[in-house]
């Protein structure tokens, strides 16, 4: 009801297939969760990370959107919008936190540095990325990329997930890569 | 690089920092709400994943109605969506158990706060949201009405359901003693629907009812109606005496938050100048202009028909028109320009505009201002002028006069006939068109956060682009990059 709006999908297979997970979890098959989960996990943190701007929120939330998932699963309507499911909990979940903490401010830089600096398999680069992408981007303009970036999903369908119109997400998201990019070259 | 190479490297980084919690993941879940249990003991969980299993597989050999008879407990039944000014939709399913939640707007996310109701009983769903509701003001003896939409393919089950919904509603207005209206229908999905709903950010509930009602009146149309609440599109629909069929009220919207029709009536007659006594076919119904609730006043006096709106909160005149008599011509005019309303007017708008922009409205050559509508509703003035070769335009806060957005552009002029010779030599460079901007903004360097400076070519001008924010505001320039001078100067407040 929410997605009817929505283009086709750039890759159907890849919908089907998590669709085919959403209905084996339905039937009580952790090995599904355990595939959707594969398939689904950077971008359901990154999504999540870039609303809540916080390394440790968005672990919970990664860990609470797939508990949402095996327990909503039974309710999901096919409709050919796996990912946009998925990530409307996702989104769901982490406005919550927000709500809860009262706080949409970042977190200091040296919080993000520090959890990433323990993080082995953080490259130096892919710190460099992380931090112009909180600290160039407004929040929606964060959201809007990391989604164009992560989820395979077209601008029509984050400007539905996200409530904002179409041009609206167009212009952030061409607005959002030019500031990356200065911000990319100024850490280089 | 190049946006391919950003969004790629981005999607590493991402990869590489999210944990892998899946161990915990799993072992946290738990049985699926609503699932209805296997008669196993407890205890032989193992035997649980390989039967589920096997379950799935049968229901994706056996298709769609092997799904919906297997599912039961966990399918979608019926479709329930409450209005007021919140808006949410909830998925329940044939034992009457909440599935899933959807929140249409703020006012719902609002009143759903922390709450999870997935999993819950349907009537202790409505309880509490019906509670949350009333306890954060959306209900009131002022805003009274709640629409009760079910959508559900057996339709004795919606009617069913629709009655009781409407039963529990009416008691927890009982229990907190207000005396509320609900407006109940039963809706059936369909693409146009959807699509209302989608593109005004509504529910389909919603979206049918407002469909009824203009369906019914051709002076209204969706998109004034959908901004409303439904306590004020209940009371456009009755003061025009549309009778909703597939509606089912009880109890009657409240227009305490209004004026009565007589004093609607009595401040338009006073505008005109004219006794009650000497009019005639007068007309007083509710209306929306630009998402405010006006009293509509017709009437005619010595063969002139007056047109009236009248803010029904305030008894101000928004807008009137005069037409006939003895002229034989139309006047009038929208009031929203002089002293209606709390707008603060064109003439206060263009002024301050004016003022921020330090030009006198006799040194423009080109001077416009009137409101501006999104969505049907009245955002902000909209004030454009020329001065010499620059284009001024801003955007005046309606009630305050605030300039909320500001920008200058100028047209052409080279500084002092300079062509710059290609290459840099002719260029100012990034220090200079930084300090350029800063001094225009009025602002130090130590000021701003987020500066940036980047060169640029626009129709054939070599330029620098520099933006910066101070606080929440969010500037943007562009410097000429040969003569320094100041050609688009934008300052927005950020959202």
């Amino acid at each position: 009801m929410i997605f009817c709006m929505t283009v086709a999908e750039p890759d159907p297979d890849a919908d089907a297939a998590l669709e085919d997970c959403i209905a084996r979890i339905a039937g009580g098959d952790k090995g599904a969760l355990a595939d959707l989960y594969s398939r689904t996990r950077p971008a359901v943190y990154g999504f999540a990370l870039s609303i809540v701007k916080n390394a440790h929120d968005a672990e919970d939330i990664l860990h609470d959107a797939y508990l949402q998932v095996w327990n909503a699963a039974g309710g999901y309507r096919r409709q050919g919008k796996p990912m946009a499911w998925v990530l409307t909990i996702t989104r769901n979940l982490a406005i919550s936190r927000l709500r809860e903490h009262g706080r949409t401010e970042p977190l200091v830089q040296e919080d993000w540095q520090d959890r990433l600096a323990d993080n082995p398999a953080v490259t130096h680069e892919d710190r460099m990325m992380l931090e112009a992408v909180l600290s160039a981007l407004s929040d929606e303009e964060r959201q809007i990329v990391t989604l164009h970036a992560l989820t395979g999903l077209r601008h029509r369908e984050i400007a539905a997930l996200l409530g904002l119109p179409l041009p609206t997400v167009l212009s952030k998201y061409s607005r959002a890569l030019k500031k990356l990019q200065l911000a990319w070259k100024e850490a280089d | 690089m190049d946006e391919r190479e950003l969004e790629q490297r981005l999607r590493t980084a991402v990869e590489h920092a999210a944990p892998d919690p899946l161990d915990r993941i799993l072992a946290a879940c738990g049985p699926q709400a609503g699932t209805v249990l296997p008669f196993e003991a407890p205890k032989k969980k193992r035997r649980w994943a390989p039967l589920a299993v096997a379950a799935a597989l049968v229901v994706m050999c056996c298709g769609a109605f092997g799904i919906s008879s297997w599912r039961g407990a966990n399918a979608v039944d019926s479709v329930v969506m409450l209005d007021v000014n919140p808006s949410l939709s909830m998925e329940v399913s044939a034992q009457e158990r909440v599935l899933s939640v959807t929140p249409f707007n703020q006012d719902a996310e609002t009143i759903l706060g922390d709450m999870d109701l997935t999993g819950t009983d349907l009537d202790v769903a409505v309880n509490a949201l019906i509670g949350s509701m009333l306890q954060n003001g959306y209900l009131s003896d002022i805003q009274n009405a709640i629409l009760v939409s079910v959508e559900n393919q057996d339709a004795a089950k919606s009617a069913q359901l629709q009655q009781h919904l409407t039963d529990t509603i009416n008691s927890v207005f009982q229990g907190g003693s207000l005396e509320g209206a609900v407006l109940s229908q039963t809706v059936t999905e369909s693409a146009d629907l959807n699509a209302l709903a989608q593109q005004y950010g509504i529910s389909v509930g919603k979206a049918s009812l407002i469909q009824e009602v203009i369906a019914q009146d051709s002076t209204l149309t969706f998109a004034s109606l959908a901004p409303l609440s439904v306590n004020e599109i209940a009371l456009i629909a009755e003061s025009r005496h549309l009778a909703t069929q597939s509606v089912t009220q009880t109890g009657t919207a409240s227009t305490k938050a209004y004026i009565t029709a007589e004093e609607a009536k009595n401040a338009a007659l006073a505008h005109a100048g004219i006794a009650e006594s000497s009019v005639a076919q007068l007309e007083i119904e509710f209306d929306s202009e630009d998402g405010l609730m006006v009293y509509e006043v017709e009437f005619y006096a010595s063969g002139t028909e007056y047109d009236y709106d009248i803010n029904a909160r305030t008894g101000e005149v928004v807008n009137f028109s005069r037409e006939g008599g003895i002229s034989g011509g139309t006047t009038g005019g929208s009031v929203t320009s002089g002293s209606s309303g709390s707008y603060i007017g064109e003439a206060a708008a263009t002024a301050a505009a004016l003022t921020h922009a330090g030009v006198s409205e006799a040194d423009t050559a080109y001077l416009r201002c009137w409101v501006e509508h999104d969505d049907g509703r009245a955002e902000c003035y909209e004030v454009e002028f020329l001065a010499g070769a620059t284009e001024y335009q801003y955007e005046i806060d309606l009630y305050t006069g605030a300039v909320l957005k500001s920008e200058r552009e100028s047209h052409g002029v080279p500084a002092s006939g300079s062509v710059p010779a290609s290459g840099s030599s002719g260029v100012i460079g990034e220090a200079a068109a930084k300090s350029a901007a800063l001094s225009h903004a009025g602002v130090s360097e130590s000021d701003v956060s987020r500066i940036q400076v980047e060169p640029d070519r626009d129709d054939g001008r070599t330029l620098y682009e520099v933006e910066f924010h101070v606080g929440r505001t969010e500037y943007s320039y562009e410097i000429d990059a040969s003569s320094g001078a100041i050609l688009k100067a934008e300052q927005e407040l950020d959202d």
